[in-house]
């Protein structure tokens, strides 16, 4: 009865302190301080409950109050200390608090025990950040096997198979992208730089045409075109494509005379021209 | 033995009747419409068990004779129909293979986009931070509805923040599916992520509840460039790109897969039009500021320079709990904003004002709105620099564009217009007036105004259409193009007027109403106002099971006028005050109509629950759950709340020609409360003149009387809407399976009855071969 009390007093007492030192992220955020007020007031009631304090750190680190989310983390972790939820919270925490090293260390552990793509993916950024190149691009591969992330993840992970010299299997992870996120733009783009790169203009010229076939305005990808085809020595075809760009890029400027119309035009015309 | 094998005949009877599945299906979410095209559309809907789903379609209710199959047996239901026509209205059902489940009538209608780069007019409706699935939600909601009338909206795209707390399924249930219901069936939603749907659904992997509910365009299916996410998307309709991003939970930054999809898919587009939105607003001083949070910033460091430099003309948003609109602005990305140079034109947009329209040259410029008013408690922090308007109260945008014209409007939870901005593109004729809305009959003057924007028009065109803009018919020719002009209402009956003026000397240079007007010798009229007598049962006991039907014996009540109640001192008629508070208290009102009636609304002062049944059919409630004398409203109300509700009669017509009883219960909240109060204002419209049973033509200003004075038990009507069709259930759904007892239940009750009867007569020892039970150890 009395270990109740205590924790009763101790929750009250920390939602005073909450409520007050977030006191200015509340009034920035109406959504934030009712939250904010709601899980306070749970807690209050239900002080032995490890997932109210979980939430509520979550939300105080969101509102780049870490040092509050510490004191629900720490509390929460006496109740559970080996809990999922308050070992992934710390990670957070630890970011917060600009300790990537010790992040790390955490996020080791859980990956180690649970292996879930969220994990990988986690670490897998942290790492980036880090500079530990190779071990990030181990832990994208294994969260992008298991299908997740964002079209940024499938970026990212290209981009940095590329720092380190691994074209190909950048070029395959950016297909599979393409694959699972339905011929995402900034993917194809990407894999046009790649295959330009490794020298596979056809392959290049490929993803331009089957983008540029449901594109209403074809001057961006007439003008890509061009350029792969220039520099795989195709010069006869790049300038007709640089013709079809100019007068797609001369049509939209009368159509939409906005700037990015006057520069596509511009370019063009450079293009036509011989310039760069 | 005889008796065994008739019971086992009877079972097996039984199990042969039966309907597969014990259980009656029905929807419990929509339908709803999605990824709307020229030629598709996809329609969603969720059942109470799994089951494969079918939707059947066609373009008369008679002839629905298309159908296509969700082939997984599942709760969610996505089925897209392809091979469709532009512009072109289907209807549809939602079913299983063997039965449909809902739908199959006038009110469960879409109609495709129209062919590509098509001038208009179309309507959007902007709605954002509106799930609460509260009172005000609903009068932003009935609001819009009364204000466009027949010109519903084409497109409704939400801002985000349409499930609160949490973006949690049951309160996407609350706050967005049952409260636009009617919305959805037959307009297609384009929504943003807000942040409170963030908290249950991730971008990242693309599941939670908001990702469960739509499906949007990932692989450009309705036009744009391929996203490959559903987090952001983009899609055309008739002359208008539009751009939606997640400003919530993608990587905001200019290299990223978000902002370097958004450059590519902007150069892709030919469409005159670009509207753009995402729920953190890029320039807000409402409960937000977007000079000191992440989100906003980063959108507008980030997201405007690309977008501004492709044309933009219109930037929505939410988040921010107001409504904010911006003068024609460019180029203001910088932390914290300043007009500085930004603001390209300080007038106020509004065609009446001596700036008039804003107009766009050289691509540059674009409007912002801040729509975050659309149904949660709204507030400001200050006047941001480049905004015109700043209202914090709540409400919604529309925004009609028709060729190079683009105008917004916003329309308070009141039905107050507080807004209206014009944009144009080059040189334009822009019409004023009729807008839509308005009401005229045969013979009256009809005021046509316009503004002539850039080059010089000499002569106009004046052209009437009555069937909402199919054909025209010049109603003035060649005139001096003054600006207005005035031309009488022809002698016809039509809900679906439209007027547009021409430049006689370039036909294409044309603009028209924004929405349709009416023309009919049965415009809508207050059949009931405030402060109209009614007769009210205050006894502090029930009145008996029938008391809302038409055929009540009602003579004995006392009669009063409006407002009835106690508490407030603001009675016109004071009721009983008794304590404890009684829960219930009763009124009851004849009203009668020589016609059928083709739209009503009403608005109910209230406090606190009530709920509002015609001729026996419930059509309205507010915070009430039982009905019986003892129940209390669920909720308190504020002091003399006003609700308004435009009735949906294209199903269940409650109106009958006659009389008509309007019944209403007004509950307390608690045995405490301090006051009760009550009134109610009813508008209906009439069917048009139509030939009478005797061969003439009905009275050119038809009657609607107060009925207080005829015979109650007079109707005969109460149980059959007009048209004789069966009524709905009380919620107005008309998405359950019957459940009248089939054949096989009666079969079933035969065998169960024969069963207990032969027990009956085995009734006696228990077999000694059986043995003795096991005792627990």
């Amino acid at each position: 009865m009395r270990c109740r009390l205590a924790s009763r007093l101790a929750a009250l007492g920390l939602a005073v302190l909450v409520w007050g030192a977030a006191g200015s992220a509340a009034r920035a955020d109406a959504g934030f301080a009712a939250r904010l007020r709601r899980l306070s007031e749970r807690i209050e009631r239900e002080p032995l409950r490890v997932d109210l304090f979980v939430a509520r750190a979550r939300l105080l680190l969101r509102a780049r109050q870490p040092q509050l989310a510490r004191h629900d983390i720490d509390r929460a972790a006496r109740f559970a200390a080996r809990s999922f939820a308050v070992r992934r919270v710390r990670v957070d925490l630890a970011l917060a608090l600009g300790r990537r090293r010790a992040a790390l260390r955490l996020l080791d552990a859980l990956v180690a025990e649970d292996g879930r793509a969220a994990l990988w993916l986690a670490r897998a950024r942290l790492r980036l950040r880090l500079a530990q190149l190779r071990g990030a691009a181990r832990d994208f591969e294994r969260a992008l096997e298991q299908g997740a992330g964002r079209p940024d993840d499938v970026l990212g992970y290209a981009r940095l198979l590329q720092r380190l010299g691994r074209r190909s299997a950048a070029a395959s992870a950016l297909r599979r992208g393409l694959a699972w996120y339905g011929g995402a733009v900034a993917l194809r783009l990407a894999l046009i730089e790649v295959e330009r790169a490794r020298g596979h203009t056809d392959c290049a010229l490929a993803l331009v045409d089957a983008v540029m076939a449901s594109a209403p305005v074809k001057t961006q990808w007439l003008l890509r075109r061009a350029e792969l085809l220039a520099s795989a020595g195709r010069l006869a075809e790049a300038r007709r494509d640089r013709a079809r760009a100019l007068a797609a890029a001369r049509a939209q400027l009368s159509r939409r005379p906005s700037a990015l119309s006057r520069k596509l035009y511009a370019r063009a015309l450079r293009a036509t021209r011989g310039e760069r | 033995m005889k008796c065994r094998v008739l019971v086992q005949l009877l079972l097996a009877c039984a199990f042969v009747a039966a309907p597969r599945g014990a259980h009656a299906q029905t929807v419990v979410r929509g339908p709803y419409l999605q990824i709307g095209t020229p030629t598709s559309m996809t329609i969603v809907w969720r059942t109470d068990v799994a089951s494969e789903g079918r939707v059947r379609y066609g373009e008369s209710l008679a002839a629905m004779s298309g159908s296509a199959d969700d082939s997984a047996v599942a709760v969610q239901h996505e089925v897209r129909i392809t091979g469709l026509k532009p512009g072109t209205r289907y209807f549809y059902s939602v079913g299983t293979k063997s039965q449909a489940l809902a739908g199959g009538d006038a009110a469960h209608a879409f109609r495709t986009s129209p062919t590509l780069g098509t001038r208009g007019p179309y309507r959007l409706w902007i709605v954002g931070d509106s799930g609460t699935g509260g009172s005000q939600q609903a009068a932003v909601r009935d609001a819009m509805l009364a204000h466009v009338g027949q010109s519903r909206p084409d497109l409704f795209l939400h801002m985000g923040d349409m499930a609160y707390n949490d973006g949690k399924d049951a309160e996407f249930q609350v706050g967005f599916f049952n409260m636009y219901q009617s919305i959805l069936r037959d307009t297609v939603c384009w929504p943003t992520m807000g942040n409170h749907e963030g908290h249950s659904a991730s971008s990242s992997t693309q599941s939670g509840p908001y990702y469960d509910a739509y499906v949007l365009p990932k692989a450009a299916e309705a036009g744009g460039l391929a996203s490959g996410t559903e987090a952001y998307y983009s899609f055309d309709y008739a002359n208008a790109h539009f751009v939606v991003l997640d400003s919530h939970d993608s990587p905001r930054s200019p290299t990223g897969a978000m902002l370097t999809w958004l450059k590519s898919d902007l150069a892709a587009t030919s469409q005159p039009w670009v509207i753009a939105y995402w729920h953190h607003p890029p320039y807000t001083k409402g409960s937000h500021d977007s000079d000191t949070e992440g989100q906003l910033r980063d959108m507008r460091e980030n997201a405007l320079p690309i977008l501004e430099a492709a044309g933009v003309d219109l930037v929505l948003g939410g988040h921010s709990h107001i409504y904010e609109r911006s003068y024609l602005v460019q180029g203001a990305y910088a932390t914290p904003t300043v007009a500085g140079n930004h603001i390209i034109d300080n007038g106020s947009g509004a065609l009446d004002s001596s700036g008039g329209p804003y107009t766009k040259s050289g691509g540059a410029g674009a409007v912002y709105i801040v729509a975050g008013h659309g149904g949660t408690g709204v507030s400001r922090k200050g006047t941001h620099p480049l905004m015109f308007v700043t209202e914090a109260i709540n409400g919604s945008t529309l925004v009609d564009i028709e060729g190079n014209v683009l105008r917004g409007r916003n329309v308070r939870f009141d039905g107050t217009v507080s807004d209206r901005f014009t944009l144009v593109k080059g040189d334009a004729l822009v019409l004023s007036a009729p807008d839509g809305g308005e009401s005229y009959t045969p013979g009256d003057p009809i005021s046509v105004k316009w503004v002539t924007v850039g080059a010089a028009v000499a002569k106009v065109d004046v052209e009437l259409s009555t069937d909402d803009g199919k054909t025209w018919t010049t109603v003035l020719s060649g005139i001096t193009n003054s600006g207005s002009a005035t031309f009488n209402a022809p002698a016809v009956d039509t809900q679906q007027a439209r007027v547009r003026v021409r430049d006689s000397a370039q036909p294409s240079k044309v603009d028209g109403s924004d929405g349709a007007f009416t023309i009919t010798s049965s415009a809508p009229r207050d059949v009931i106002t405030f402060g109209d007598t009614w007769l009210y049962f205050d006894e502090g006991r029930d009145p008996g099971a029938s008391w809302m039907d038409s055929g009540f014996d009602d003579k004995s009540w006392p009669s009063g006028a409006g407002q009835l109640g106690y508490g407030d001192n603001d009675e016109a008629t004071k009721l009983f005050d008794a304590s404890p508070n009684r829960p219930s208290v009763y009124f009851r009102k004849h009203i009668t109509v020589d016609r059928a009636v083709a739209a009503a609304a009403l608005r109910v002062l209230h406090d606190d629950g009530v709920a509002i049944w015609i001729n026996g059919q419930r059509v309205f409630d507010r915070y009430i759950q039982g009905t019986d004398y003892a129940s209390f409203a669920t909720q308190t109300s504020n002091d003399n709340e006003i609700s308004s509700a435009t009735l949906d009669l294209t199903s269940q017509n409650p109106f009958v020609v006659g009389d008509n009883v309007i019944a209403v219960m007004v509950k307390q909240a608690s045995a405490t409360s301090s006051d009760l109060s009550f009134d109610l204002q009813l508008t209906l419209t009439l069917a048009p003149n139509t030939t009478q049973p005797d061969g003439g033509v009905a009275d050119a200003n038809p009657s609607v009387s107060d009925g207080s004075a005829t015979d109650a038990g007079a109707s005969d009507g109460a149980a059959a809407s007009s048209d004789g069709t069966p009524k709905a259930d009380d919620s107005g759904c008309s998405c359950s399976t019957p459940t009248t007892p089939s054949s096989a239940l009666w079969l079933a009750l035969l065998a169960v009855l024969a069963l207990a009867w032969r027990r009956r007569r085995n009734r006696g020892p228990r077999p000694e071969a059986r043995g003795p039970r096991p005792e627990r150890g």
